[in-house]
């Protein structure tokens, strides 16, 4: 067994391990920690398939973006320490029934599916490639998400907004 | 590293087609930029350059839609290394939706909840919705795709939510953001899965998808028409709908009913008409399907689904005494009918979504301005209020009535045609397949529920006509602006029955239709023209595909 | 049959090139004494990778370890000599001791962990800062080639493992369950959060002027110039960078999340012992983190003025007094600024630092494009110099108003 896999089955029980707790966790905090972990840990499986842009993003947005944000939302809105953020009992039957429905399904396809294998993935380096990429193939999208941006900046600046009294 | 791109076709020339689109960002930035010099009170004046913005992005749209005239829906002119199409379809959309937002920002300069907020923010927003629906009906590549619905819903969670005092709003703000963040996740989902099986987001990869790996792609494309069916309310995706259209300002309703809903159309038309259209790969096709039988081929999911769609939204309009609900309910049940067509997928059955399209946009915005007007003096969205509306102002009555006729679909309005067209594709495809009757019954369901909805529009005009006048309508009259306006919606619904002939050619070249009449060419439209012509003469059909050009970065 | 052509790595790893080294070495030398770890079997490459990283690491904890010993000895001489006092002065030659009794006493004093505190999230917290605080440093050049992993994202990976050191200090403040350390924990988030964006814009800057993310590159281009004196938008940049980095290092002025007049000491409240001395650890080594990178990315680093031809000991010094400077910066700083507000904070961040972070990205891509250094500094001292002139008349540098306290 190659380093690479057993770093590969490492990471993938700590990504499993902390979804999970990041779905059952009862305590809202410790469910986004479970999500750190998971963050953090995916971005060591963008390592090991070489794309290391794409490692770093993932913790920069994710890690130090959302989940920040995620956190920082929690502890403003949670201002009473003594009660902790509890969520509800989930109706867990049906929740069940479905999600293995679903994970049956996306099993089935992975099996079945004839997934084609990219042959020179030996890539020395992202940053220069991706940056061709964007302004050159992508180019459209690129720009385009700079609106998405502004809108959603928009709309937040006017949401947080104090209402306007008449 | 590669060296720098030899353009099949200049990049200044290839933005000359997004023009629409720029003029509609240039517009965005426009109305922020007014917004923030004026005061409050006057802020409303940012819908008119937004409305400005509007229609120069119009005028544009129309010169396109001479240069683009001829070319085929899924055909390979596609701009921008693969991302956007230039086609007559796109454009077709295009002017539908400014013309949708143009309806959108009047109607909400004369609304009575919009009045003393802070407008900038209102007609930025909307400008950016509208233009991502421009984008999603161009995008021909998922991942434009996703990024065109995104930016068309976060304005909208935003706009839905817009009287931030208001309980209903923020309700209806916050579902519908629950909702779409599942749906569009849903739907990421599927384009991963996609993206895996295809190793490219090009639309074309699906076609390519669906004779390899058939039913990983049926999975894959339910996961897709999650995210569809939100944009389309469609049925077991269309739960924020009802609340949403309750608790947004009534222009936005209007908005999200209209031009929200035929963005979703528009994207899966584009998404579909190659697999649908696959021709040469049929034997491969066949045998793939042959696998999972008939019960797993998409038309038998868009079957399910329109059945649902409309056979939910009518039963459930029954039971509404707000004027909004039903009309959402109405919407779905609309859309239901409209996804029938995806049964029969074929090029008539699209040209009949498409004129059903221009038909619904008229009775659904008349619909939403008659509720605006009324609610200005009344202040209410109960049916019960409007009792004895005839006996005020009989004239807007009557072009209520042509509206909710032609949305039960009954001559002599043209949502007869609309729907005549819609379910002869349906027969003919019916009459072409080995099994009639999976088209029949779609038919034969899709009537009895239009004879269910004939029971809830026709209460309404029971209810306007039939009625002394309540206390809420006791000084109840419509000015003249508001009596012209109703006249405006009503009179083309009539028109179009007695001779839609023009609308149907209309249609034909939206789908890709040469161009009949002969139009003034100015030099400009020639050179884009020749360009397009000479790049795919020399370089084959793929002209703008960056696979076909050699100078792939990687 | 030609001879194979020899295979130069466009991103060399340069300890693991020092590892492969090592490896052939020890598998000629086994070989020569006849000895084999197991039948027909080199020494697995990945085994002495392995080896190799966890000896650098070593040598870079350990270092690391050492400067921040010093640095503290530092602080506290400093502090007492800005203000008249004496500072350590028992233990050993004018106490230089004193961090090593300090450090003594950390381990020695007892762990305590709060009642009510969450047991696992409170003891794994200052692990998660003191990751976030030291696993920069990996991609970071000491001289030339003396980098543990000379990665093509070096300066992008620095930057954003910044950011685990934000969680673990959330991590610390919710789970002590105490007030003080809730209150320093958002603080530091929302601190941290909004001044990581003119960090990265300064850093933008330099980034678009060299054309690289590799901090290894990014110095090969300053041989002649540093980039503080190749382009005006490097030395507002440079600015930019320093101020904003004293906010990510939570130092004075920006020290709310631990302001002891007001929150005790804030997210490390609760702690005690070594779990103390890791959040302490953690934040002279981002000290020395802000220092080290922005002498390599804006003033030079190992290359400036003195190249070295590649002699490691000379881009070590050049590095070492410049990191040096700018530290003794902080420190001065700390003891003759006074704190401000956290609406003040904020203000500085989004209404000051992020616009001319924005301008300086705009001027250095112009600049980039375009190659004129002369004219781009003509204009910027143009342009301050008229904003010195009409801001000095019409006094419109009036302090902000304060609108609310966190």
């Amino acid at each position: 067994m190659s380093p690479q896999t057993v770093i590969f089955y490492c990471l993938a029980v700590i990504i499993i391990l902390s979804a999970v707790i990041a779905t059952f966790a009862r305590n809202i905090v410790n469910a986004a920690y479970g999500l750190f972990f998971t963050l953090l840990a995916l971005g060591g499986v963008y390592v090991l398939l070489r794309a290391d842009f794409l490692a770093v993003t993932q913790i920069v947005i994710y890690v130090g973006g959302i989940l920040v944000l995620l956190l920082f939302g929690i502890l403003l809105t949670n201002r009473r320490l003594e009660d902790l953020i509890i969520s509800g009992q989930r109706s867990s039957l049906l929740g069940v029934v479905m999600g293995c429905v679903i994970f049956a399904v996306l099993l089935a396809i992975i099996f079945y599916a004839r997934w084609p294998q990219s042959e020179n993935a030996q890539l020395e380096g992202t940053t220069a490639p991706l940056g061709y990429l964007l302004l050159q193939n992508f180019l459209l999208p690129f720009e385009f998400s700079s609106i998405t941006l502004l809108a959603a900046l928009l709309g937040a600046s006017y949401l947080v907004r104090p209402s306007e009294r008449d | 590293m590669t060296a720098a791109p030899q353009s099949i076709m200049p990049l200044l020339t290839q933005m000359t087609f997004i023009v629409p689109e720029l003029m509609l960002a240039v517009a965005i930035v426009v109305v922020i930029a007014c917004d923030m010099f004026l005061p409050r009170e006057k802020s409303w004046q940012c819908g008119w350059v937004a409305l400005a913005g509007l229609g120069i992005a119009a005028m544009d749209a129309v010169y396109l839609w001479n240069v683009t005239s001829g070319r085929m829906l899924g055909g390979p002119a596609r701009l921008f290394w693969g991302m956007v199409s230039a086609d007559n379809f796109a454009m077709f959309f295009k002017l539908m939706f400014l013309a949708g937002a143009g309806v959108t920002i009047l109607l909400s300069l004369r609304s009575a909840e919009l009045t003393r907020m802070r407008s900038g923010e209102y007609y930025a927003l909307l400008l950016t919705a509208t233009m991502a629906s421009c984008f999603m009906a161009s995008s021909s590549n998922m991942l434009m795709l996703y990024l065109a619905l995104e930016t068309l819903s976060l304005p909208s969670y935003v706009l839905a939510g817009y009287r931030k005092s208001d309980r209903q709003a923020a309700e209806a703000s916050l579902k519908y953001i629950l909702f779409g963040a599942v749906s569009s996740g849903v739907m990421l989902y599927g384009l991963s899965l996609l993206y895996g099986l295809a190793g490219s987001l090009d639309y074309a990869a699906i076609t390519r998808i669906a004779t390899v790996n058939y039913p990983v792609f049926i999975v894959t494309m339910i996961f897709l028409i999650a995210g569809f069916g939100f944009k389309m309310s469609a049925a077991p995706f269309h739960f924020w709908a009802p609340d949403v259209y309750e608790g947004a300002p009534t222009p936005i309703t209007a908005y999200l009913s209209v031009v929200s809903k035929m963005a979703g159309f528009a994207a899966i038309m584009r998404l579909l008409a190659p697999y649908f259209s696959m021709t040469t790969i049929a034997p491969y096709f066949d045998a793939a399907r042959g696998m999972l039988g008939r019960q797993f081929d998409l038309t038998s999911i868009f079957w399910l689904l329109a059945v649902l769609t409309m056979t939910l939204g009518n039963f459930t309009a029954l039971r509404q005494t707000n004027i909004k609900r039903l009309l959402a309910y109405s919407s779905i049940a609309h859309a239901g009918y409209m996804l029938t067509a995806f049964v029969a997928h074929n090029k008539d059955a699209f040209s009949a979504v498409m004129f059903y399209l221009i038909i619904y946009f008229i009775m659904n915005f008349g619909m939403f301005a008659a509720v605006t007007f009324i609610y200005n003096r009344t202040g209410s969205f109960q049916i019960s209020d409007w009792r004895g509306l005839f006996y005020r102002s009989p004239i807007v009555v009557v072009c209520m009535g042509i509206l909710l006729v032609s949305l039960i679909g009954l001559p002599p309005t043209a949502g007869f045609v609309g729907k005549w067209k819609l379910f002869v594709a349906v027969v003919e495809e019916g009459q072409r397949s080995a099994s009639p009757w999976f088209f029949y019954s779609l038919v034969l369901i899709a009537l009895a529920n239009s004879v269910v909805s004939l029971y809830y529009y026709v209460g309404i005009i029971k209810q306007m006509c039939f009625y002394e006048p309540g206390e809420k309508l006791a000084n109840f009259r419509f000015n003249t602006t508001q009596k012209l306006a109703m006249l405006c919606f009503a009179a083309p619904i009539i028109a179009l029955q007695i001779n839609w002939q023009p609308l149907s050619r209309f249609v034909e070249r939206g789908m890709g239709a040469a161009r009949q009449a002969v139009i003034m060419i100015i030099p400009m439209t020639t050179h884009q023209n020749q360009t397009l012509r000479a790049a795919e003469k020399t370089h084959g059909p793929q002209a703008f595909d960056i696979r076909h050009t050699g100078d792939h970065p990687c | 049959m030609t001879e194979p052509a020899t295979i130069i790595p466009r991103h060399p790893h340069y300890f693991l090139d020092y590892a492969d080294a090592a490896r052939a070495q020890l598998a000629q030398s086994f070989r020569l004494w006849g000895v084999t770890l197991w039948p027909g079997a080199d020494v697995p490459p990945a085994l002495v990778y392995l080896a190799a990283a966890v000896v650098g690491c070593a040598v870079i904890i350990g270092v690391l370890c050492l400067t921040v010993m010093v640095l503290v000895y530092l602080e506290r001489k400093v502090s007492g000599h800005i203000q008249s006092r004496l500072g350590p002065m028992y233990v050993g030659w004018h106490g230089v001791l004193q961090s090593i009794a300090d450090v003594f006493k950390l381990l020695a004093k007892e762990d305590l962990i709060p009642d009510n505190a969450l047991r696992f999230l409170y003891s794994f917290a200052p692990a998660l800062v003191l990751v976030g605080a030291f696993a920069p440093f990996a991609a970071l050049p000491f001289a030339q080639n003396l980098v543990m992993a000379n990665m093509d994202i070096g300066l992008f990976y620095i930057i954003g493992f910044a950011s685990i050191e934000v969680i673990g200090v959330i991590m610390a403040g919710w789970a002590s369950s105490s007030k003080w350390s809730l209150f320093g924990g958002m603080r530091l988030a929302a601190q941290m959060m909004s001044y990581e964006l003119p960090l990265g814009l300064s850093v933008m800057t330099i980034i678009i002027l060299a054309g690289s993310l590799n901090l290894n590159d990014i110095v090969m281009r300053q041989e002649t110039l540093p980039y503080v004196l190749q382009s005006p938008f490097g030395l507002i940049a440079f600015i930019l960078y320093y101020i904003a980095g004293l906010a990510s290092a939570k130092r004075a002025p920006f020290d709310l999340p631990e302001a002891e007049s007001e929150l005790v000491s804030g997210f490390h409240t609760e702690y005690s012992g070594m779990r103390f001395g890791f959040f302490f650890l953690a934040e002279y080594a981002s000290m020395t983190l802000i220092s080290a990178v922005g002498s390599l990315v804006f003033l030079g680093g190992w290359n400036f003025p003195f190249s070295g031809d590649g002699r490691v000991i000379v881009g070590l010094l050049q590095l070492g007094v410049k990191t040096a400077v700018l530290l003794m910066l902080m420190l001065w700083l700390r003891w003759t600024l006074p704190r401000i507000r956290i609406d003040q904070v904020m203000h500085m961040c989004f209404k000051v630092l992020l616009p001319l972070g924005m301008i300086c990205v705009l001027g250095a891509g112009i600049e980039a494009v375009s190659g004129a250094h002369a004219v781009m500094w003509a204009l910027v001292l143009l342009l301050v110099a008229a904003t010195y002139i009409i801001g000095r008349k019409s006094n419109s540098f009036a302090p902000a108003r304060a609108k609310g306290h966190l």
